[in-house]
């Protein structure tokens, strides 16, 4: 999850705030599970992109089925590794999401992600993953004008 | 910036949390980008690694230049999601950061960013630096270790 304090907070005048919304300069990760960049293209000229940060798989599936968009960017955000080998997150662009079960932990629902070079990533720490069994499309990347996904580059 | 509603928030007891702190599943986003650095603190064993995100680059370098928080950067990365129209996502593995000054502007100070490949950037924009910006004092070197890159994905 993500973490706010109030020392983090951002102080707007209030007519340029939005209503009840909180302002934030700086915040901290509690887990350190994957999290996601989700880009959506504007409908319209008149309206701004709308990019999110979220920290859950369930949460970007939810949200893609419950408001179908025009999906510009996907992101995943794996966690650093502790054996010693990196202390930097690594990060990969995703194409599709699905819904998926996983044969190997008695079928439990998941939510996979593939990524640009096929692979496919589930679970709290994105790992990569074989045999997952998907069972519906939720919503393919468009990257459109902008070949959006092209110089996304993982975390050294 | 970040900005949170009070749907986004992930309610947990108040025992398990300190005063005043929220925990949110998701953050919308204003702005160019942000940085994501991994810090270690006095007291934390090896292995514990906390992550942050940092709005601007002045909260960062307090943060990491504090005698009283002591912080460790261990990575840090610039992150600048897709624009939605032509910019594509972007992450920059930050090797050096570096204090200068720019004459053309009354020699206010100027926060620089290195990465690995040498490219230099400042501000929450991360603009190319302007050539009346002279590099003053090292603020700190970001070890590189190998990670965990993802084959066929480029590199910033």
């Amino acid at each position: 999850m993500f973490v706010t304090r109030p020392n983090d907070r951002h102080h707007l005048p209030r007519g340029l705030a939005e209503p009840d919304a909180d302002y934030w300069r700086s915040l901290a990760l509690a887990t350190n599970a994957a999290w996601y960049i989700l880009t959506v293209r504007p409908p319209t000229e008149n309206h701004l992109q709308t990019t999110v940060l979220i920290q859950w798989d369930v949460d970007v599936a939810d949200s893609l089925e419950t408001f179908p968009v025009d999906l510009a960017s996907l992101l995943c955000v794996a966690p650093p590794t502790y054996n010693g080998d990196s202390d930097g997150w690594t990060s990969f662009s995703i194409t599709e999401v699905w819904r998926a079960t996983d044969p190997h932990e008695d079928d439990n629902q998941c939510v996979v992600f593939v990524c640009e070079d096929g692979r496919e990533h589930t679970g709290l720490f994105a790992e990569a993953k074989r045999g997952l069994v998907k069972t519906r499309l939720i919503a393919r990347v468009n990257p459109g004008r902008a070949a959006a996904n092209d110089a996304v580059a993982p975390y050294e | 910036m970040f900005f949170t509603f009070p749907s986004y928030e992930y309610v947990v007891p108040a025992e398990l949390k300190q005063p005043g702190e929220a925990r949110w599943r998701v953050l919308d986003m204003a702005g160019p980008g942000f940085f994501v650095a991994v810090l270690s603190f006095p007291g934390d064993d090896h292995a514990t690694m906390r992550t942050m995100f940092f709005t601007w680059d002045s909260d960062l370098v307090h943060m990491i230049e504090s005698p009283k928080i002591q912080a460790v950067l261990r990575s840090l990365h610039y992150v600048c999601p897709f624009d939605g129209q032509e910019k594509p996502f972007e992450t920059r593995a930050v090797h050096q950061i570096w204090r200068g000054v720019d004459r053309d502007a009354d020699n206010c100070e100027v926060i620089i960013f290195k990465t690995i490949t040498g490219f230099e950037f400042c501000g929450q924009e991360a603009i190319p630096v302007p050539h009346s910006v002279a590099k003053m004092s090292s603020i700190a070197n970001v070890p590189s270790k190998p990670t965990g890159v993802q084959a066929g994905v480029g590199q910033q």
